[in-house]
């Protein structure tokens, strides 16, 4: 007779957990409190340095791809933000995404740009970025930490996780090669398009994909 | 057919975990992201810093640090103009303060040198803590919710570092602002922010820490997260530590090592070729160069030495040719190359001269054991074995469909040369001597032996036809084709079926206790699949935030539709889900129970026992 040991599960606590839901920046909030919404290519980022201060701030220049308000499309959109690097010195909010020329964003603006509040709403919560999937060779939305965006519902954004890389000494795997990703990520329209159902539907709930 | 056996149930222990429905009110109290997942050092703390893509996602986790000391000038406005007349704001920042210098193993000491008129600046070498008036107006009173959906009330404080690359990346100042829009208060009601709360965390970062929400269960000073009326302000181990690996005092090792690999096993048999490598993650200052020296002539280290950053894991190597039969120890010790980087030896974004703080120091040497067991005489057949009717769900052996996240168990022969088990997260992804890679990443493991393995499918790995494959020391199974499924849930089953399930009382379910109509139970499965916000694979979920399915949750109760308060990761396992759900009224008895995920549906069918 096989012995067999099942799973162990270690005890770890008794009683009421209380769950903290921390009232973060939903996506509803997210599209709203925007002033604008940009997607595009970063073509430059020049770096000043304030006088008065110290700081350092950036001129970023996106060649816009999408917008809201739609206006903004096809145009090349600037704006400043506090951090940069200059002369071998650096300036950011700590743990704030860094952009860099020739990769493509999606941010959510805030009215003033270069507060020490950071450019975006929600500091990180309003930056994206657009990338390749590479199981499809689509682009599509991820999050600051590189997580597929993978759909809206709820007013809150789903995300799945960042791809594992194969381990270096992995092994050679036959029967089939690996196929999809966990979920399929939203391309930057369909992004848009969500983002224009919140921001015209109020706080109104929508449904996602 | 293979046929199992299951367990008795008093080999399940289980946690008694409920999501609690209640919504608490918060905010994000940080202003900065979530760490990376692997960034999480021994001790579980995140140093802070951009990230470095080098064309895969790599983050720059040994981040830059400051002199171990900065003098910190406060705002003179939290002297009576910051959100209240009253004085009370400057004594917090005193006693928060003092709170990071002093730690112990730590060189690291905030000088407080008063309070300041002058606007913040970035080329003081000062921290300013700042309270108002640089952007935003002083307000008169503090604010009252509901805050309103401005922008500039999503963000309660902001830290700015200043590096300065010719400085080896040093931290040279820093500057912390806290947003006068936000209900800040000393001793805060549950619609109020914590302010000291707030300070240490950006304090921390002052000093070059990260957060560690992905690294710790539970509330600690570093996690992003604070809600209305919580109170952190108390240092955990975590951030100690953090502060003894960028500002040792020499009195412990300079290279860090996570407890679980600090100890390398290796399994052969007299007369074998030696056993393939074992990796170890080390972790050390950004820039400073490494050297492993093993205390015995049959072990070897690959690389030699090497830089943090650019080679942050050793290979131990064991010739068990030159060894005899029985059990065979011995260690390697990591240390830092003294005096330091050599010029030439660095990439050009390294600078060879490190700050001064940064030259010595080095502490006494990491040390890594090397155990090695060697059977007397060869075993026929050494090489493992594993088939595709041994690959199954770890939830309940009866179903063979597994998602990424999934807990599995393979069953077959010669997997191990021993018994293990795993003692602590992050789960190992080497237990006696045994490797398991599901689509070539290697899965996080909870137990081996000869004939079973229970492990963890790694998350975000590629879901379709991929395959399993076993490696021990001493050979690998073929890679046994398999599709990952995206979810695949199937609940933990007891004797009979009955399914694993905790009444509103935190006791098991169970004919003789069952639960009553209408009641909250928790139901446990495993192959929820991807999960929001994620967490890394081997990883214990948090507890805050929960960690919910992203595929549309789903839970049948005598065929009927189960209110669902929660499914999602159980907070402080790797691998284990859970739903939190109403039971039905007007059913009693044995009921069948079904869950799903995004439309997939449970496999195994198991039964809840409810009152009559």
């Amino acid at each position: 007779m096989r012995t067999i040991r099942r799973l162990s599960l270690f005890l770890l606590l008794a009683g009421t957990l209380a769950a903290s839901t921390a009232l973060r920046v939903n996506f509803a909030r997210l599209s709203q409190s925007a002033h604008h919404v940009v997607a595009g290519r970063v073509t430059g980022i020049v770096a000043d340095k304030d006088p008065a201060t110290g700081y350092i701030f950036s001129k970023v220049t996106l060649s816009v791809s999408q917008a809201v308000p739609s206006a903004l499309a096809g145009r090349e959109y600037s704006f400043r933000m506090i951090g940069g690097e200059l002369d071998g010195k650096r300036l950011y909010i700590a743990d704030f995404p860094r952009f860099q020329v020739g990769e493509k964003v999606v941010l959510f603006l805030n009215s003033q740009t270069s507060s020490v509040f950071g450019p975006t709403i929600g500091l990180w919560q309003g930056v994206f970025f657009v990338e390749k999937d590479p199981s499809t060779g689509v682009e599509t939305v991820t999050d600051y930490q590189r997580r597929p965006i993978i759909g809206v519902r709820n007013q809150q954004l789903l995300r799945g996780a960042p791809r594992e890389k194969a381990s270096s000494d992995a092994l050679t795997i036959t029967g089939g090669s690996p196929s999809s990703a966990p979920a399929s990520s939203l391309r930057t329209g369909e992004f848009f398009d969500q983002i224009r159902v919140h921001r015209a539907q109020g706080i109104a709930g929508v449904p996602g994909r | 057919m293979r046929t199992t056996k299951r367990g008795s149930p008093a080999q399940l222990i289980f946690a008694v975990v409920i999501a609690a429905s209640c919504s608490v009110s918060g905010l994000w109290a940080q202003t900065l992201g979530q760490p990376p997942v692997e960034a999480c050092k021994p001790g579980d703390f995140t140093v802070i810093g951009y990230p470095a893509l080098d064309g895969n996602l790599v983050w720059d986790e040994f981040g830059p640090k400051a002199d171990s000391n900065f003098r910190v000038l406060i705002d003179e406005k939290f002297n009576g103009q910051f959100l209240t007349t009253d004085r009370i704001w400057v004594p917090v920042i005193q006693d928060t303060i003092e709170k990071w210098n002093g730690i112990s193993g730590s060189t690291w000491r905030f000088d407080t040198i008063g309070l300041t008129d002058k606007a913040p600046d970035g080329e003081d070498g000062e921290a300013t803590i700042a309270a108002c008036g640089f952007q935003f107006d002083c307000p008169d009173s503090v604010p009252t919710l509901p805050l309103g959906t401005a922008a500039n009330q999503t963000i309660l404080a902001v830290t700015l570092i200043f590096e300065d690359e010719s400085r080896f990346k040093g931290i040279t100042d820093s500057d912390v602002f806290f947003n006068p829009q936000i209900p800040f208060w000393t001793q805060p009601s549950t619609a109020q922010i914590d302010f000291a709360s707030v300070l240490i965390h950006e304090l921390g970062h002052v000093i070059g820490l990260g957060h560690n929400d992905n690294c710790v269960v539970g509330p600690t000073v570093m996690e992003s997260i604070i809600d209305l009326g919580e109170v952190k302000r108390d240092l955990s181990s975590a951030e100690m530590e953090g502060a003894r690996f960028l500002y040792p005092d020499g009195s412990a090792p300079a290279i860090r090592i996570f407890e679980s690999e600090s100890t390398v096993r290796f399994e052969s048999a007299e007369g074998l070729p030696a056993p393939f490598g074992e990796k170890v993650n080390i972790y050390g200052a950004r820039g400073r160069r490494w050297i492993a020296t093993p205390a015995q002539s049959w072990v070897t280290t690959k690389p030699p030495q090497g830089t943090f950053l650019l080679d942050s894991e050793v290979e131990i190597e064991v010739d068990t040719t030159k060894l005899g039969p029985g059990d065979h120890t011995a260690t390697v010790a990591l240390t830092l190359e003294d005096p330091g980087p050599t010029p030439g030896t660095l990439p050009p974004s390294i600078d060879p001269n490190p700050p001064e703080n940064d030259q010595n120091l080095p502490g006494p040497p990491a040390i890594i054991n090397v155990e090695v067991h060697i059977e007397p005489k060869p075993a026929v057949g050494v090489e493992p074995k594993l088939s595709r009717q041994g690959i199954v769900n770890g939830a309940n052996f009866a179903s063979q469909s597994l998602a990424p996240g999934a807990l599995f168990t393979l069953f077959g022969e010669r997997m191990s040369a021993s018994m293990d088990q795993a003692g602590a997260f992050p789960l190992p992804k080497t237990l006696g001597g045994t490797k398991v890679f599901v689509n070539a990443v290697q899965a996080p493991l909870l137990f081996v032996s000869g004939t079973q393995i229970n492990g963890q499918v790694p998350f975000g790995i590629a879901t379709g036809r991929g395959g399993f494959i076993v490696r021990t020391g001493v050979g690998l199974t073929d890679s046994i084709p398999f599709d990952l499924l995206i979810a695949a849930p199937e609940l933990f089953l007891l004797e009979n079926d009955q399914a694993v399930v905790l009444n509103s009382n935190f006791t098991l379910n169970t004919p003789d206790n069952p639960a009553e109509q209408g009641s909250k139970v928790s139901v446990f499965f495993s192959g929820q699949g991807p999960v929001d916000p994620p967490v890394a694979s081997g990883r214990p979920a948090p507890v805050s935030p929960l960690s919910h399915v992203v595929g549309e949750p789903g839970a049948e109760v005598g065929g009927l539709d189960a209110k669902i308060f929660f499914m999602g990761l159980t907070p402080g396992f790797a691998g284990l889900a859970q739903t939190d759900l109403e039971i039905p009224t007007g059913l009693f008895r044995q009921l069948p129970i079904r869950l799903s995920v995004g439309g997939v549906e449970s496999g195994k069918l198991g039964f809840v026992s409810v009152k009559e």
